[in-house]
């Protein structure tokens, strides 16, 4: 070997060994890896902590951009349009996995959840945002059309047929859900075990923060953008909240909100402003709480003492009491310190 | 370009050779240098390893060939590693560095350390300089401290590296001299 | 290292000192800043200290962020449905302004820190 030879031999030698030096300091800090996208109609941010979190946060975003394109009402070349120009059709993994559990949401909540309002939020203008109040006929026409318990599903076949033309399904009301769910278990597979997803306002968390404390989620105060109810303190949970102040809009002075009521096809006026689920099944959350605002408080507090292993919830009544489900009790603490909190066993 | 000329460098052969070697070392320090995270709490901050290769060739080479080997590296190691942004960047930082750099080397009393302090700050210097310009913030001002010091202290660390490996350069030239 | 490099690292180290002297007096600590996105791509920072209201035109359309008394919101949209304007001021690190026609994002970074990670709503 001669000179020059050793001496860039040495200099690499030299390069690499401080590198290494310099890689093992910087490991032991767990810096956040996040990213960002717009996908389902909202903006959402992946975060993942740990050294797998790259590659984590990078299917995670692989992931959700697939499932828009596959779930999206909007988008021609959907599954879910597909299924609603055809009147149904095959169902892929995903399809069916939403179509169940809607289904099955669709039997808990005795049909307040219902995948087939579609036609009728598209009246409303919720799905373009051509908002608009919608005549009385064609309202009474397009809820003819609202009725998931007529779908003809076939869970061994994978396939579904819509009886009437006309019908179509969105998954609106669960996909960010389960989206967020997806998400999670993407960064479970890719070894990360601290992690939260943000869609839109729906939070989903993996783990406990990388200093071993649980995650603090705030809940939006519904009559107020720039203040919150309380914070929940968490670790592995799915946190949806849904409120009429989501998505309005007002004509001659009424204020018509986007969770519509499947019985009347009018807004629900049940005397909640908002709801959060807390929950380990992100799809859960994000149905319960759109169909729980529906119910109303003592309907939505009967759900609850039922299937009260499934999630806890905080509820916010046009009157600014807060309810409080049990699992939930010490995690939550309201941000008004003299705010009515009832608590429910 | 291709006029031969007497330089310390030897033929004109040679002295592209050694162009060839400076660019393709300077390639790998900054490939390497991806993977180098250097936190000071600002982001971009980079060591600048592949100005050794500046460093030691302002030595032994015309300041124009080692001024070229900076700007293809700069160019390749954007394209390959970076974006265009980063591009930018580098540019500003790289011309600024090399004018300052190759200024000292020509006077007397400064040592590898001093020279690559002074290329390491104004490296910062040039890149908040083409920061503000793109992004239209004065605020950027801000980090300019910190940018100063981060500079003169991998400036300091890289200096030393060449002032370790500079009798081994000087010993590998003269062996092929 | 020779006489005239300490020369050089003390003159840099004098003259960080001195601007950051006087980034102090002008301004006070710059404290937190607004970061803008714009389909993913940043176009611009802006302190949260400095009154200011500043204009993005693409070819999405034009929004206008206006940063007061340390917090900014934002004052004019274009778009359909103007969320943007109604999501209330943005102070702390982490809070967001979307609006997701124009798809803009306005994030404070190196803010005052929030009590929580994040607010679901």
């Amino acid at each position: 070997m001669n000179h020059l030879n050793k001496t860039i031999a040495l200099l690499l030698a030299l390069v690499f060994a401080m590198s290494f030096l310099l890689c093992s300091c910087a490991e032991k800090e767990e810096e956040p890896v996040s990213r960002d996208l717009f996908a389902m109609d909202t903006y959402m941010t992946v975060t993942a902590y740990g050294k797998h979190a790259e590659k984590a946060v990078d299917e995670a975003v692989r992931e959700l951009n697939r499932l828009d394109a596959l779930l999206s009402t909007g988008k021609e070349a959907s599954e879910v349009a597909a299924l609603n120009k055809n009147g149904g059709g095959d169902l892929s993994k995903d399809t069916n996995t939403l179509l169940k559990a809607a289904l099955e949401l669709y039997k808990s909540t005795g049909h307040v959840f219902d995948i087939t309002i579609y036609p009728v939020m598209k009246l409303w203008g919720f799905t373009d945002q051509n908002y608009k109040v919608p005549a009385k006929e064609d309202l009474a026409e397009a809820l003819q059309l609202v009725d998931a318990g007529a779908l003809d599903y076939d869970a061994d076949a994978k396939t579904v047929a819509f009886e009437k033309e006309g019908v179509a399904v969105d998954f609106g009301g669960i996909a960010k859900g389960y989206a967020s769910s997806r998400v999670i278990e993407i960064f479970r597979e890719q070894g990360v075990t601290s992690g939260i997803v943000n869609l839109g306002g729906n939070v989903q968390t993996l783990g406990q923060k990388p200093d071993g404390t649980d995650w603090r989620i705030g809940i939006q105060d519904p009559e107020d953008e720039d203040k919150m109810l309380g914070v929940v303190t968490n670790h592995d949970k799915a946190i949806i909240t849904s409120g009429g102040y989501e998505r309005n809009f007002e004509e001659d002075g009424v204020v018509y909100h986007h969770i519509i009521d499947p019985e009347t096809g009018y807004p629900a006026d049940s005397g909640l402003t908002s709801v959060t689920i807390v929950s380990e099944d992100g799809t859960l959350a994000d149905g319960l709480s759109t169909s729980l605002f529906i119910m109303g408080k003592a309907k939505a507090v009967n759900y609850w003492q039922k299937h009260f292993k499934e999630f806890d919830m905080v509820l916010c009544c046009d009157d600014g009491t807060l309810v409080v489900t049990e699992g939930i009790r010490e995690a939550f603490s309201p941000a008004d310190e003299d705010a009515t909190v009832e608590y429910i066993e | 370009m291709a006029v031969a000329r007497k330089s310390p460098t030897g033929t004109p052969g040679r002295r592209v050779a050694l162009d060839g070697i400076l660019v393709a070392l300077a390639m790998l320090f900054s490939y390497i240098e991806t993977f180098i995270p250097f936190n000071f709490g600002v982001p971009g901050i980079k060591l600048g390893l592949a100005n050794l290769v500046v460093l030691l060739g302002l030595t032994f080479l015309p300041a124009l060939d080692v001024f070229l080997v900076s700007m293809v590296r700069i160019l390749l190691s954007s394209l390959l590693f970076g974006n265009v942004m980063s591009l930018w960047y580098s540019l500003a930082g790289g011309i600024l560095s090399f004018l300052c750099m190759w200024l000292l080397t020509r006077r007397e009393g400064y040592s590898l350390i001093g020279i690559s302090m002074a290329g390491g700050v104004m490296h910062n210097i040039g890149q908040v300089l083409t920061a503000a310009l793109i992004v239209q913030t004065i605020q950027l001002a801000g980090y300019l401290p910190v940018l100063l010091v981060a500079g003169l202290v991998t400036g300091a660390i890289v200096g030393a590296l060449a002032k370790l490996l500079m009798p081994r350069v000087q010993k590998a030239l003269e062996s092929y001299a | 290292m020779k006489k005239k490099d300490f020369l050089i690292a003390g003159a840099v180290l004098l003259l960080a000192g001195v601007l950051t002297l006087v980034l102090r007096l002008s301004g006070g600590d710059p404290g937190g800043a607004v970061q803008v996105k714009i389909d993913g791509k940043v176009v611009g920072t802006y302190a949260l200290v400095e009154e200011q209201a500043v204009p993005f035109d693409t070819d999405y359309g034009h929004n206008l962020l206006v940063i007061r008394d340390g917090k900014a919101h934002m004052e004019e949209a274009d778009c359909p449905d103007h969320y943007c304007m109604e999501q209330g001021e943005i102070e702390k690190t982490g809070e967001t302004l979307v609006c997701l026609p124009h798809k803009l994002v306005v994030e404070v970074v190196s803010g005052e820190s929030s009590d929580v990670d994040v607010v679901a709503k």
